[in-house]
């Protein structure tokens, strides 16, 4: 409680333009755990096909895109929803975009197996994935400079993210196979963080204590044990929302 | 505020009526998703019009376009919706209507992947398509002079709504006359646009991530320019779930 801005003290008299007014602050369960989670899927089943991890085949990329589809990108998707909510503008945006990104390639794939449209051998070269992977990384960088404000570990997982969009998206326009299969790694070294971050978030809350530090700015949340946080309920009242849990 | 006094002093038969109270919730800024979405659409399609790369035929088209329906359409559609809650009328109202329209785009060219259709290419005259960017830059225009605001707009959203605006009347000249000359200027404009998008939406982001001006937000007052700023004191109590504080982690 000591932890409250100061700057929130000299609230006036509780009126706006002679309107009883107050915030009104509603706690929820944080949404990057699914965020980070969905996220790192996507990472994980992308890179592994890209890199060579499993055969680079239409037949795997066809077996892969429906999760890809529905958990990475409606998953991401929904977490970047209920971002806005946590008050989390980093969070709503990369989960947002890489959300719909997932949705997108997942559909893509979903064409090809259809027959609408025949896609090329990623490895050869796809100059339109590419372009989008420019935008991605753009947007990766940003989100991941913005991280910075509240924790260096973030930081560096969304900058591993956004190198691995920026060297795919410079292999899919020069075609070259070899930079294809290093971004692949990197993608998978990017999921390997989300899921780090996810598990954190989640553990942390459930323990009520730090369990994986988040490296975050602020060393009380780093230090194993510690209880940074206190969340408001009131357990006899029991209902789900009231508390913490279910 | 006349309205409220009267409730307050209007006494039903059972009793007085109890005087309203407001409520306000704060939310992340939805903003700077749908105009990353539509940053990264707008520039894929734009720089394919100006030859930067590939071909503007039914292939390129083809590969991409669902990225640009679901990114810059189903995305940002969704972050216009989440800027009623922010209570934004420029964002709301501009967002979900280019997200309906890289849908729009999305579903038209999808027919034509599937043989539905027949698309044609941007060198012939085709003033149904042409129709659709008369309201896009009418009310995209209209965005602009409300981002002449001193207190809700600044100069990055301004040249972002501006050029769009512009841009949209310029490519529907182009498009209903065929003429390539049109629609490359338009799509110049288009380029400058989405470079805006980005600055505006990431200006947004920053200066919520970290709490203080980041990237200068092109208001007429200096202080707003100034990088390191604090401008806002978020409400919140640190030791919360997310949404009592701010943030996540």
């Amino acid at each position: 409680m000591s932890v409250m801005y100061e700057h929130q003290a000299p609230a006036t008299d509780g009126t706006s333009n002679g309107v009883r007014t107050s915030i009104f602050l509603q706690p929820i369960a944080a949404p990057s755990v699914l965020g980070y989670f969905a996220g790192a899927s996507g990472f994980l089943l992308f890179g592994v096909w890209i890199a060579g991890g499993i055969a680079s085949t239409r037949t795997n990329a066809i077996a892969l895109f429906p999760f890809i589809l529905l958990f990475s990108g409606f998953g991401q998707l929904a977490a970047a929803m209920w971002s806005y909510k946590a008050r989390d503008a980093v969070a709503a945006s990369i989960h947002g975009v890489w959300g719909g990104f997932w949705i997108a390639y997942g559909l893509m794939w979903l064409m090809d197996a259809l027959g609408t449209i025949k896609l090329p051998v990623f490895g050869h070269g796809f100059e339109a994935l590419g372009q989008w992977f420019i935008y991605m990384a753009v947007i990766t960088w940003t989100t991941a400079f913005a991280a910075l404000a509240r924790s260096p570990g973030q930081f560096v997982s969304q900058s591993v993210a956004a190198a691995a969009a920026t060297i795919a998206c410079a292999a899919l326009i020069a075609g070259s196979a070899g930079w294809l299969h290093a971004a692949g790694w990197v993608f998978v070294a990017a999921a390997a963080l989300f899921l780090y971050h996810a598990t954190a978030l989640m553990l942390n809350a459930i323990f009520g204590r730090v369990v994986l530090p988040h490296f975050n700015r602020r060393r009380e949340e780093n230090r194993l044990g510690a209880t940074p946080f206190a969340p408001i309920e009131f357990e006899a009242e029991g209902e789900p929302g009231v508390k913490v849990g279910q | 505020m006349a309205t409220v006094a009267t409730h307050q002093q209007t006494a039903t038969a059972n009793g007085p009526v109890p005087a309203p109270s407001v409520f306000l919730q704060p939310i992340a800024p939805p903003v700077t998703l749908g105009l990353w979405g539509f940053f990264g659409s707008t520039m894929v399609l734009s720089t394919l019009i100006l030859g930067w790369w590939g071909h503007p035929g039914p292939t390129d088209i083809g590969y991409f376009f669902v990225f640009n329906a679901v990114i810059g359409g189903l995305v940002q559609f969704l972050a216009g919706l989440w800027s009623f809650k922010a209570r934004d009328y420029v964002a709301s109202s501009l967002l979900t209507m280019w997200g309906t329209f890289w849908m729009g785009w999305g579903l038209l060219q999808g027919l034509g992947a599937a043989h539905a259709v027949t698309i044609p290419p941007l060198t012939k005259a085709q003033p149904g398509f042409a129709l659709w960017f008369i309201p896009l830059g009418t009310a995209t225009f209209v965005g602009s002079l409300a981002a002449l605001s001193r207190r809700h707009g600044n100069l990055p959203l301004w040249l972002l709504l501006f050029t769009v605006g512009v841009g949209s009347w310029l490519f529907c000249i182009g498009l209903w006359t065929g003429l390539s000359t049109w629609q490359d200027v338009a799509a110049w404009f288009f380029v400058v646009g989405a470079c805006a998008a980005w600055y505006v939406g990431s200006m947004t982001m920053l200066r919520s991530a970290w709490r203080r001006v980041i990237l200068p937000i092109g208001r007429l007052n200096k202080s707003s320019n100034v990088p390191g700023t604090q401008l806002e004191f978020p409400a919140e109590y640190l030791a919360g779930n997310p949404g009592v504080r701010q943030g996540q982690s």
